[in-house]
């Protein structure tokens, strides 16, 4: 018997892919000359799954790329290589070309040979392990330009693969070494310096927020100095603060057999430290590969189940209509259609909740374009991720990448200085981006926050005088610093192909707001910006107010009502040439005639005869005149588009209780409708 | 709902044409003429339903209507066809049909007076559609065949919900509203 | 027919191996990784067919493992891996195997060695 090979292909590229995004996500964390064994080992195994899978399923040319890949890992994996600058660059351009032959592949294409050949000769040079000379111990042996540290036998490298020598230092600052006017991180800029750091913070003595002192030093530091570095050196940097710490100083070699900690810090940052320790942080590489205990479920199939289960929250709810009372066995039957309500309603959440990813599925691919701007732009420049497995809804998640991206974008091109600069300014040639998700009262918030020059209020407040988008009124940091999301403001005095000109900004505000999201942002000069998102946690759930017009129902979003009022005759008048208008507190919004709009009919001649919906979007409001008010409800979108097509002025249609349809407004669309009219 | 309407769908002998060319048909009738869709394209048969009316759509669409959960839209295939409209009776159902677009499958359904037979035709009792009387549109007719003593039209249900033209009428109607 | 439990990261493999055993009468219980495979070992198994290289405990110290239960004892275990290397194997027999199938390999190699080892061959 044959089986038919082909019907697994799909399956093998979904995994293939996803073990590069693993397989990537591991590299970046990975530094020259501090070989991770965890990292490298999840690196391997990517590297191995995607060969097993490409030799059974015959693509020869990948199953033959990924062996000479994994041959390289192997021997970091086996301690006879360390890893360099050189090999990093290596297995993310090969990361980069699997993903597009894997691609072509998987499009029938034919693959280009050459760059595959070429980065495949690359990788066995940097594969091949040479013998030292003689067998002096521990003594690295350099070859080419420097390229490959091999050393004599896998088992010496086993515990510490750093550089050889180096010391282990202890130190423990008392309290008032900050109030001394000391800075252990320019210590640790110095330690740095004299070789390799690996910083680990001691948190242990933190105390709470509201009983810290914030001029007193609750810190302790673990740090361990790599290379070959003279010991009065290090103690000349712990000389000034003799006084005010304890400090151990020991050679290296004497604590080799102590394990090294779990994930070395690749850089100078004590804060970064403390997120690395933070349980949500260390177990990040596993998130990817962590398959044990989930499925592979087509988003086709959740969808489907979604409705299954709508449907029976409708025949739920046709039952309980039907109870009526009276009878024992009615009520008997009465209390077990209630049981039957709760237990349909936890149904559909945790239906619901199956379209819910990690926001880690976009943040695992931004480290790659921090450091490769970073590069690009000659900054220094790291990402700190937290809250990874904060979930949100595919939908939402899908459409947040390139907002992100744009904000980083920003931030490592007008935000963080040089490192030139960053030296006289006594900061730390390392930039830092800090990226955080967490869940809000239901929603998900995102702050990118950078240490860099922060927001010039002055120099938005000029631009923003000379367009005119400011008269000279008193105005709040605030609402200058918001005045960089308006379309056209840039104050960046060097453009540059990164970040462009004012383009942009506006754009990321209107993609945030059009998933019914929003960004602020808050800045210090001369200290860094951060930006804030909040969004819902998913698009397919929405609170929602039932109006009637005419003889239909439609349903207006909750979110974005901002009253619901019976206007008086006198507060609805017609403006000189844009229709009627409502005062509204202090304000007049324009009133928007659905009946018009949609050729419905409606029974309120007059505003005044029916009532009013304030809704709001994008700081504008307009008014909908509806005849009447129904109950509020969670409904679940359903898209128009799926079999028929998008029409104006509705983002979808719901099923309500008795298993009708009723069409949601699209407000934002509706105030774009109402502005071209009031244009016109 | 379901119960009745899948009463009216019977199945007929089988016909002796070229054995497993032939394919089944559902028949249906339509101001007195017999009009067929190929069973295969027939996701489920339903008594008449009230509708949510889109704004903004086409006269032949009459609205939406939940089918299991998704949101499918409802053609007057009278009014398609520039046929004559006639008030809705017991017997008039939804025949909901897939289609395979440009974007994927759809579903969307056709109100017709009521169905009749599911019939086999093989493709040597198809003819190309002739000029065509009584004002059908020749353009959702891909042929004729004469089966069971009837004349069948074979109705080109791809062209029914036809992306192009869709667009074209909600732009007409969008331009209307907005002058 | 056999009762054989296969374990492997890769999705795609997991799927083939599953749908070739099946396809010749096998019952085929499928794991991820070492640590699941050792929850399903509690069941009995005519057969294990262990991956080498697995996240969440690997094939070597899955065989170690199952060999130090009662129920692990006595049940024929093979290892599917790439690696040709003489080291692997040993560690491998050392650890229980009872042999190991080299990927690459078709369907149809793998029902004649499978059946081979559990001595269904006609």
């Amino acid at each position: 018997m044959s089986l038919d090979l082909t019907q697994f292909h799909v399956t093998f590229f979904e995994e293939s892919f996803e073990a590069l995004d693993g397989m990537e996500f591991a590299l970046l964390r990975l530094s020259a000359g501090e070989p991770d064994a965890e990292l490298i080992h999840t690196i391997f195994r990517a590297a191995h799954c995607i060969k097993g899978g490409a030799a059974i399923f015959g693509f020869a040319e990948i199953a033959s790329f990924t062996h000479t890949l994994e041959t390289y890992l192997d021997a970091l994996r086996g301690g006879y290589l360390i890893v360099n600058q050189l090999g990093i660059d290596l297995l993310l351009k090969s990361v980069d070309l699997l993903r597009s032959t894997l691609t072509s592949v998987r499009q029938g294409n034919t693959v280009d040979q050459h760059p595959v050949a070429a980065l495949q000769s690359d990788l066995e040079r940097l594969s091949q392990v040479v013998d030292p000379p003689d067998s002096g111990v521990g003594e690295p042996v350099h070859y080419g330009a420097g390229a490959v540290v091999a050393r004599p036998g896998g088992d010496v490298a086993r515990h510490a693969k750093l550089l050889p020598g180096g010391w282990h230092i202890d130190f423990k600052p008392h309290r008032t070494l900050l109030q001394q006017g000391n800075e252990p991180l320019c210590m640790f800029g110095e330690l740095q310096r004299l070789g390799a750091l690996q910083p680990r913070v001691d948190i242990g003595n933190l105390p709470l927020l509201n009983l810290m002192n914030p001029e007193l030093c609750y810190l302790a530091w673990d740090l361990r100095v790599h290379g070959e570095v003279v010991r009065a050196d290090v103690e000349e940097i712990f000389e000034w603060v003799a006084d005010d710490c304890e400090v151990l100083i020991r050679a290296l070699a004497s604590v080799a057999e102590l394990p090294l900690p779990n994930q070395p810090v690749p850089a100078l940052c004590p804060e970064r430290a403390i997120d690395l320790t933070a349980p949500q942080q260390t177990n990040i590489t596993q998130i990817w590969y962590g398959e044990s205990g989930s499925i592979r479920v087509s988003i086709e199939k959740i969808d489907e189940l979604i409705n299954r289960v709508g449907e029976l929250v409708i025949t739920q709810s046709m039952l309980h209509e039907l109870g009526g009372s009276g009878t024992p066995e009615v009520s008997r039957l009465q209390i077990g259609l209630e049981r039957l309500e709760r237990n349909t309603r936890e149904l559909q959440e945790s239906v619901m909740r199956m379209r819910m990813l990690p926001v880690n599925t976009v943040f695992s691919r931004l480290p790659r374009v921090v450091r490769d701007l970073g590069r690009k732009m000659d900054k220094q420049v790291e990402l700190t991720l937290s809250g990874g497995q904060t979930e949100l809804d595919k939908n939402v998640l899908e459409k947040i990448g390139d907002p992100l991206v744009h904000l980083l974008r920003n931030a490592i091109d007008h935000g963080i200085e040089k490192p030139s600069m960053r030296r006289q300014l006594g900061k730390l040639e390392t930039g830092h981006l800090r990226l955080a998700a967490a869940y809000k009262g239901g929603r998900i918030n995102i702050r990118l926050s950078d240490d860099g020059a922060g927001l010039d209020r002055e120099k938005i407040l000029a631009r923003a005088r000379s367009d005119g988008l400011v008269q000279n009124e008193e105005i709040s940091d605030a609402a200058i610093y918001d005045l960089i999301f308006h379309p056209g403001l840039s104050t960046a005095e060097q453009t540059t192909e990164l970040s462009g000109r004012g383009v942009g900004m506006d754009v990321v505000r209107k993609n945030i707001r059009a998933l019914g999201g929003s960004v602020e942002v808050s800045s210090e000069r001369g200290r860094g910006t951060t930006f804030s998102i909040v969004l819902p946690l998913t698009l397919a759930i929405m609170d929602g107010q039932s109006v009637v017009l005419g003889d239909e129902n439609y349903i207006i979003p909750l979110v974005s009502i901002v009253e619901s009022l019976q206007p008086r005759a006198g507060l609805v008048g017609h403006g000189s040439n844009c229709g009627e208008l409502l005062l509204f507190r202090d304000e007049y919004v324009p009133i928007l005639r659905l009946d018009e709009l949609f050729g419905t009919r409606i029974q309120s001649r007059s505003p005044s005869d029916g009532l009013i919906v304030i809704v709001e979007s994008d700081e504008r409001r307009i008014g909908i005149v509806v005849d009447d008010l129904l109950g509020q409800q969670q409904i679940v979108l359903k898209s128009l588009e799926e079999n028929y097509r998008k029409v104006k002025g509705i983002s979808g249609a719901t099923i309500l209780g008795g298993g009708s349809v009723a069409l949601i407004l699209d407000v934002p669309e509706l105030m774009r409708i109402a502005q071209e009219r009031g244009a016109a | 709902m379901q119960t009745h309407t899948e009463e009216r769908t019977t199945t007929a002998e089988p016909a002796t044409a070229t054995p497993g060319k032939s394919s089944q048909y559902l028949t249906f009738v339509l101001a007195d003429e017999h009009y067929a869709v190929e069973i295969l394209r027939v996701r489920e048969i339903r008594g008449w339903s009230p509708v949510t009316r889109l704004p903004q759509s086409p006269a032949f669409l009459l609205g939406v209507l939940n089918l299991r959960g998704s949101i499918v839209p409802i053609i007057d295939l009278r009014v398609r066809l520039s046929l004559e409209s006639v008030a809705y009776t017991s017997v008039t159902v939804t025949i909901v049909l897939a289609v395979e677009s440009s974007r994927g499958k759809r579903n969307f359904g056709i109100v017709v007076d009521g169905v009749s037979d599911v019939l086999e035709v093989s493709p040597s009792d198809i003819q190309v559609p002739p000029e065509i009387g009584k004002g059908v549109n020749p353009e959702f007719i891909t042929g004729l065949a004469a089966v069971a003593d009837k004349m069948l039209m074979l109705l080109d249900i791809d062209q029914l919900l036809n992306e192009k033209e869709l667009s074209a009428v909600v732009e007409r109607s969008e331009a209307a509203v907005g002058s | 027919m056999a009762n054989i439990l296969a374990v492997d990261d890769s999705a795609s493999i997991r799927a083939m191996v599953a749908m070739a055993l099946r396809g010749a009468g096998h019952e085929v219980m499928m794991a991820c990784d070492g640590v699941t495979a050792l929850e399903l070992a509690k069941q009995s198994w005519d057969l294990v067919l262990a991956d080498v290289n697995m996240p969440n405990m690997d094939g070597i110290s899955l065989i170690r493992e199952l060999r130090a239960r009662p129920e692990g004892r006595f049940i024929p275990i093979l290892m599917l891996t790439t690696e040709t290397s003489i080291e692997r194997k040993r560690a491998g027999r050392e650890a229980g195997a009872t042999g190991w199938i080299i990927k690459p390999f078709d369907p149809d190699q793998l029902i004649t060695i499978v059946e081979r080892v559990i001595g269904l061959e006609l």
